[in-house]
């Protein structure tokens, strides 16, 4: 189903991104649990201080740097971002004709860089939780860290940036440039994600948070273990269907030549 | 000359390439008509020529059998696999080259050569060769593809073209980019791909590329196929150029059947020049009738491909309908210089007298 020299070439070609930005990615994610101890000692320092609101806890203080906008820019880059590109670049580029004059079909082309977003967005979530180690062990409270869920949060984490990967190259699929399908994969992202988080302070919002595909997703939860696993089926389903989509346009699509 | 089209009871596997009423429209109406009913057979160790300007649909039909467009209605065969259903094993049997050929910048040559070919499955039997005629070293395949030039990038287009020895090569401009010297390389390997029994079947905007090395040629107009013949009938049936230097004006040359655009000037003392196109049946009785004014000079000029191209393209100005107006083509017609004898004189009498003043006649034969 896939082809494995062009998944290597694809790699290939990605890999600078890969690297710098799960090296980003880990330096990032080190940082939330030394916050969480220097507010701990602060707070420690200043009994009379409130209690830290979202730093109260360290699970608390890793899910803020999950649904971080930085992180969210970061995971995209890492997932979505490999993806929107895959197909309309090679079009633009003109190089996709190349491709398909090899004894591929397109549905094998597509599975192989849809493969490749799924290996981006499981990586980057292995950098975050690698990194969150890191700075537990840097700020020495591995002892509040629940170790034994961590493998549940990345899989939610690889699950949740893959299905975004697929809208990736479903708009990948459907278009001959790459600015139209970045907008339109961008466009879902920021309107989940700002649904999500107006939802939490305006109150008219609020009941149609739900709708958000980051409502569902909550870091919190999964390392507490209270996690509802509803949202695994919700990921799912709409990376399904945006497979679905990609599967079916991808091939049925005219490739007139490039201008 | 193209009036009778062959109409097949069934796809042969003997054929490399055959479409029936193969037809190609865009748009939600059909209102683009990019190739409509092209019926074509491309025998098997042919070397075909597809000639047309830009727009005609020479990449549509390309694309159209490589599977990469879809076709509106119609059929077609590639090396006896139908184009639908089989593209996949079309593909693996076919090299392709695209017009406007591009590469992935951040590889060298060689890495880029290897991933084509890792990705046919099939194994480089013709690499060394191709890089020797191309002028391909090692030492530039080391090089980033990011530095190559357009010559030099169109060069690795060929080489992995032909690098697996395919048993048909679909060329989509081959000789774009390259130099004179290149091309002719490029040209004496597709006439060895032949001679190997491989199929050929590439498109060109260089019709004396075409004319040289191919056995039969296709020209399409506006999406419709309108010649398809060997080169020799094409030219064959062309009208000739005639130029002759007679001592009295000639009477009722216009009139005759198969004669066109007949001028008449003055030559100082020495007579008349006489210039016209005419059909070859026509040329016999033209010269009878030159003959009667006591003909000192004669020169036929026989056609060349360009000719016959252009006479398909000549009045697409004019036409209306499905038929589109191709720019280009006028700008060439209107560009096109004197007539030079580019094939050898058909017909010549000698001057029965010598001219007083050397006359541009003489001028020319004698270079």
């Amino acid at each position: 189903m896939i082809n494995a020299t062009l998944f290597l070439r694809l790699l290939r070609g990605h890999r600078i991104r890969l690297a710098v930005g799960l090296s980003v990615v880990v330096i990032w994610s080190l940082l939330f649990p030394v916050i969480y101890q220097a507010i701990q000692e602060s707070l420690a320092e200043n009994p009379g201080r409130p209690p830290g609101g979202n730093f109260s806890s360290l699970a608390r203080t890793i899910s803020v740097g999950f649904i971080h906008p930085i992180s969210i820019a970061l995971f995209g880059i890492l997932s979505a971002g490999l993806t929107v590109g895959a197909i309309s670049g090679e079009r633009q580029r003109g190089t996709l004709e190349l491709l398909l004059s090899r004894p591929l079909s397109r549905r094998t082309i597509l599975a192989t860089m849809m493969i490749e977003g799924w290996i981006g967005a499981a990586l980057v979530s292995l950098a975050y939780i690698g990194g969150t180690i890191l700075g537990a062990q840097i700020a020495g409270v591995t002892d509040q860290l629940a170790f034994e869920q961590l493998p549940i949060l990345w899989a939610f984490g690889a699950l949740f940036w893959g299905m975004f990967a697929t809208i990736g190259i479903a708009t990948s699929g459907s278009f001959d440039r790459t600015a139209p399908a970045m907008a339109i994969t961008v466009s879902f992202i920021m309107f989940n994600y700002i649904i999500e988080v107006i939802g939490s302070f305006w109150d008219v919002v609020e009941p149609y948070q739900y709708l958000s595909l980051f409502n569902h997703f909550s870091p919190v939860d999964l390392l507490n273990g209270t996690v509802d696993s509803s949202s695994a089926l919700i990921f799912g389903v709409v990376a399904l269907i945006a497979a679905g989509w990609a599967f079916y346009i991808f091939p049925r699509r005219d490739l007139a030549a490039p201008n | 000359m193209f009036g009778s089209k062959v109409y097949y009871l069934g796809m042969s596997s003997s054929f490399a390439i055959q479409t029936r009423a193969l037809t190609k429209h865009y748009g939600r109406t059909g209102e683009i008509k990019a190739l409509t009913s092209l019926d074509l057979e491309i025998r098997e160790g042919e070397l075909f020529g597809f000639l047309g300007p830009n727009g005609a649909g020479k990449s549509t039909a390309i694309r159209t059998l490589l599977g990469f467009l879809h076709p509106t209605a119609g059929s077609a065969s590639v090396l006896g696999l139908d184009i639908v259903k089989d593209s996949v094993e079309i593909r693996r049997r076919v090299g392709y080259l695209p017009s406007g050929f591009a590469v992935y910048d951040y590889m060298s040559g060689r890495e880029y050569l290897d991933h084509m070919r890792a990705l046919s499955g099939r194994p480089s039997l013709l690499r060394h060769r191709i890089m020797e005629a191309l002028e391909l070293s090692d030492a530039i395949l080391k090089r980033p593809v990011r530095d190559y030039s357009r010559g030099m990038r169109q060069k690795i287009g060929v080489v992995q073209a032909l690098e697996t020895d395919p048993e048909l090569l679909i060329l989509d401009e081959p000789s774009e980019g390259l130099d004179p010297l290149m091309q002719r390389s490029l040209q004496e390997l597709l006439l060895e791909r032949v001679a190997a029994g491989r199929t050929v079947f590439f498109s060109s905007h260089l019709i004396s590329e075409v004319e040289r090395i191919c056995n039969r040629v296709a020209i399409v107009r506006g999406g419709k196929l309108v010649a398809l013949e060997t080169v020799e009938t094409l030219v064959r049936f062309q009208r000739r150029r005639v130029d002759a230097l007679v001592a009295r004006k000639p009477s009722r040359l216009a009139t005759l059947a198969g004669v066109f655009g007949v001028k008449v000037a003055p030559e100082g003392k020495s007579g008349y020049r006489i210039s016209c196109e005419a059909e070859p049946a026509a040329v016999p009785k033209l010269v009878a009738r030159l003959q009667t004014s006591d003909l000192r000079d004669l020169l036929i000029e026989a056609a060349s491909l360009e000719e016959a191209f252009m006479s398909y393209y000549g009045d697409a100005r004019h036409s209306s309908g499905a038929v589109q107006v191709f720019p280009e083509v006028a700008e060439v017609k209107r560009a096109k210089p004197k007539p030079v004898a580019k094939r050898p004189v058909a017909k010549r009498t000698p001057a029965k007298k010598s001219p007083a003043k050397k006359s541009p006649a003489k001028k020319r034969s004698s270079r």
